[in-house]
């Protein structure tokens, strides 16, 4: 299959994986600190992703010799720091797979009320995460722009329906509990967002393309900004209730319809919605698939059945003796140790126009020697 | 020599049952004509070969060459010198002149003719546009494409395959517009192809796919030349086999099952809006099913409550679940399919009269089938129809997606559809994306896929596929 990727594919990739995830759990939690403020703190973390996002886009366009981002490490840091970094990454994209996981099991359980068994849930999906792990990152590029339009057709349906009964002045005052707690939790919660983090693996596949940067940033833009309407939306409908509400995504939509002329119809659009989740789940596991791939030094065109099986078994397992979920959560939101991600999530954008131009230099200035001739 | 033309003459000789053999004599030496009986044509042997000879027996002929020269008027004499050679052409309904013992003879091409005259293909009828179709013979089968192709850059190249049947194959293409890697990669994959032999163009078909996309049909198929000619003019390959009415195409993409050769006729907004139909039919008839399962089994909520209730008063006597009683429903309705297709055709329309209506509505009298599963089961064999080279596939993938959905529920259909797409989304058939132009979108591609532009709006070919010419059509013509 061709792997070359087009800015539009990755736009649309983008525009489906950074909303989504941030429907489930994220806005109670996220409520429980700022209150009905905690829009706010979205807007801030998203302000800071931007300015990341625009500096990894800067390293596309600087990375003239399609090197992948295993090159750059090797040619920049090292292969040893190389490794541990990639090491940091495939934790902090295999924890986040997990709780997306959980959430929308949670959102099944909660929408569709099937009690749906743990393992007849997630081995369908782990099934389907080691096929599009094998695919390639081409293959979610192409299913994105398949799916873009069915899926934000049905999102636009879901949010027009539920803003006719949202009463927006649930959102004032505004910054009534002062600045400190949005900021506060806009802090404790960025593990969260940095969903660019998927583009360090297209580096190599990718060559930007003329107006890149506006398609690219403009698909950023509008995919942060559908995902704080949403939330808007989630506190213009459920206000003080917001605290409590679990899965978001299907509590939206439901005083749109009227159960007894349409049904829970909308229930239709969540379904259609759950495709970006596994998109962005399974997307996930391919970026730790990758990750293994660079740790454990796997030739470029190979694929190993085992990296497949050592990122989606664990993912079968551990959730079964450990709620992963609540003790992400907890780790990482009230207890504040997101930060120890911030290395992958800001430190390697912001770096990456740095390393990808030296490591491209570097690979320009590779002088090859003419194999002497014996005579 | 003369031992080796003996044995030349005898083992041809030794055909037995169907050889004929005349000798007559000449001023020089005697002269054998050997022709094989039903592969050739009576009048051309007389008029053509036994004729001239006879004409020419007062002449001195001596040589395979003085035959040629003095005695065959046919078109497509040829002097053979192998035994091979010999027997090619024999077989193929040549007729072989030997003079006297001499080591060559001369191959008279006098094919038989005979064979089902051109027709409306009876899989690709048409209200508007050409009414011919293929048939059995490959000179014919190029003829009807040459009668339309008047240019030099139309190239055929003529294969052999096949053991015990060496079943004569066309590869046609245009060579300003088809990729050259394209053909060498059809001509490389059918010269290695060794079997015992080639029966139809399906069997071509089977070494064109790619072995790992087995399930999908990767390979586009068409009785009318027409339909081989349009895509001989967007860059495809098409492969005509000998003694099969269907040509094959390569590559193919998914969209071109939308397709039907009377959008082309039609003005663009109709031929849209039948295109959209056959979309959301197909779609409707692959995911119907299951959803109805799904939403009885474990989703009734998404019901609306009045529907909800002529459901339930409906499935309420049935003594299978929902899910059994779809599955019946669909088996009941391939099973019907089957026997129609291979019924006498006398009583085929009776039958499958008898068996859709008396049936289903007899069930559903007796309270063993609902009155909804019978209705969606008939719709959904019906719509499936509308993309006519894939229906037995989605026939398949609409009973995998009932038991997934009767199993599993939206859970389990969202997972199955976004493997099935993801599958489908990574196959390429020479180079060409399958689900071209949507996934990868490909902006001018889209003129002719579901919604269809006019013409003079189509300037370039499809760009999935790969050509040496892109340029359908000068900007000027566009009005």
């Amino acid at each position: 299959m061709n792997n070359k990727i087009k800015t539009e594919q990755v736009a649309m990739m983008l525009m489906l994986i950074v909303p989504v995830g941030k429907y489930l759990s994220l806005p109670s939690v996220l409520a429980k600190g700022a209150g009905r403020d905690y829009w706010i703190s979205i807007i801030l973390v998203f302000a800071v992703d931007f300015i990341c996002f625009l500096a990894f886009m800067w390293a596309l366009k600087l990375n003239t010799e399609r090197l992948s981002i295993k090159d750059i490490f090797d040619r920049t840091i090292g292969q040893a720091a190389g490794k541990i970094l990639f090491a940091i990454m495939f934790i902090y994209i295999y924890m986040r797979a997990a709780v997306i996981m959980e959430s929308c099991l949670e959102l099944f359980s909660v929408t569709f009320a099937v009690k749906t068994n743990w393992f007849a849930f997630i081995i369908p999906i782990a099934a389907l995460s080691m096929f599009m792990a094998r695919k390639g990152m081409n293959n979610f590029a192409r299913l994105s722009e398949m799916l873009f339009v069915i899926i934000y057709l049905s999102f636009g349906i879901m949010l027009f329906l539920s803003s006719r009964n949202a009463s927006f002045s649930n959102i004032k005052p505004i910054l009534d509990d002062g600045f400190q707690p949005v900021l506060e939790t806009a802090a404790k919660n960025t593990f969260w967002f940095s969903d660019f983090s998927f583009m360090a693996f297209i580096m190599r596949d990718y060559k930007p393309e003329k107006k890149y940067a506006i398609t690219l940033s403009g698909a950023y833009i509008a995919a942060m900004a559908v995902t704080v309407f949403m939330n808007i939306l989630y506190i213009a409908l459920f206000d003080q209730l917001a605290v409590q509400s679990q899965s978001v995504l299907s509590k939206v939509s439901q005083f749109s319809v009227k159960l007894t002329t349409s049904g829970r119809v909308d229930w239709l659009f969540v379904s259609i919605m759950l495709f970006t989740l596994f998109i962005k789940a399974t997307l996930e596991f391919f970026c730790c698939n990758e990750c293994l791939h660079y740790i454990f030094n796997v030739k470029k065109h190979k694929n190993p059945y085992w990296t497949n099986i050592a990122v989606a078994l664990p993912m079968i397992i551990v959730p079964v003796f450990v709620n992963v979920k609540d003790n992400i959560f907890d780790l990482f939101s009230r207890d504040g140790y997101g930060f120890v991600f911030w290395v992958i999530q800001y430190g390697l954008p912001l770096f990456s126009p740095l390393m990808t131009y030296i490591a491209n230099k570097k690979e320009k200035a590779k002088v090859i020697y003419p194999r002497r001739v014996e005579e | 020599m003369k031992s080796d033309m003996d044995t030349s003459k005898k083992k041809l000789l030794s055909f037995g049952n169907g050889l004929r053999l005349r000798t007559i004599k000449t001023a020089g030496k005697s002269i054998d004509i050997f022709s094989l009986d039903a592969m050739v044509s009576d009048k051309t042997v007389s008029d053509c070969v036994i004729e001239s000879v006879v004409r020419a027996a007062g002449q001195k002929i001596t040589s395979a060459q003085d035959v040629f020269d003095k005695v065959a008027f046919g078109v497509g004499a040829e002097i053979c010198v192998t035994y091979e050679q010999m027997l090619k052409k024999f077989l193929n309904g040549n007729s072989l002149i030997f003079c006297g013992d001499e080591n060559t003879c001369v191959a008279v091409d006098t094919r038989t003719t005979e064979g089902r005259s051109i027709a409306q293909p009876p899989t690709s009828n048409v209200t508007k546009g050409p009414r011919e179709g293929f048939v059995e013979s490959v000179q014919q089968n190029i003829t009807l494409l040459r009668k339309r192709i008047k240019t030099t850059d139309f190239k055929i190249e003529n294969l052999s395959v096949g053991k015990y049947t060496d079943t004569v194959i066309a590869v046609c293409y245009v060579d300003t517009i088809a990729a050259r890697t394209t053909v060498d990669m059809v001509l490389q994959k059918i010269r290695a192809i060794n079997i015992d032999g080639i029966v139809d163009s399906s069997y071509i078909a089977g070494f064109l796919d790619n072995p790992k996309c087995s399930v999908f049909k990767m390979v586009g198929s068409t009785e009318k030349p027409d339909v081989v000619v349009s895509r001989l003019l967007e860059g495809r390959v098409a492969i005509i086999v000998d003694g099969s009415p269907i040509v094959l195409t390569v590559p193919y993409m998914f969209v071109e099952d939308i397709q039907s050769p009377e959008d082309y006729y039609d003005a663009p907004i109709i031929a849209s809006m039948g295109r959209f139909l056959r979309v959301f039919s197909a779609l409707a008839s692959l995911l119907l099913p299951a959803l109805y399962v799904t939403f009885q089994l474990y989703n009734y909520h998404i019901i609306p409550a009045k529907f909800l209730i002529t459901i339930l008063s409906s499935t309420d006597p049935i003594p299978f679940t929902p899910f059994a009683e779809m599955i019946v429903v669909l088996v009941l309705f391939d099973i019907l399919r089957e026997a129609n297709a291979r019924m006498p055709s006398i009583a085929g329309l009776s039958l499958s009269i008898i068996g859709a209506v008396v049936l289903g509505d007899a069930a559903v009298r007796a309270g063993l089938l609902s009155a909804p599963a019978v209705m969606i089961g008939a719709l959904s064999s019906v719509g499936l129809y509308t993309i006519p080279d894939n229906t037995l596939l989605f026939t398949l993938l609409r009973l995998f997606l009932v038991l997934i959905g009767g199993m599993m529920g939206l859970h389990g259909m969202i997972l199955s559809i976004m493997f099935l797409l993801s599958y489908v989304i990574s196959l390429e058939t020479f180079g060409t994306p399958y689900l071209a132009p949507f996934a990868p979108n490909i902006l001018s591609d889209r003129k002719d896929a579901i919604m269809k532009k006019k013409l003079t709006d189509q300037i370039k070919r499809p760009l999935a596929i790969k050509q040496d010419n892109v340029t359908r059509q000068e900007e000027s013509n566009e009005q």
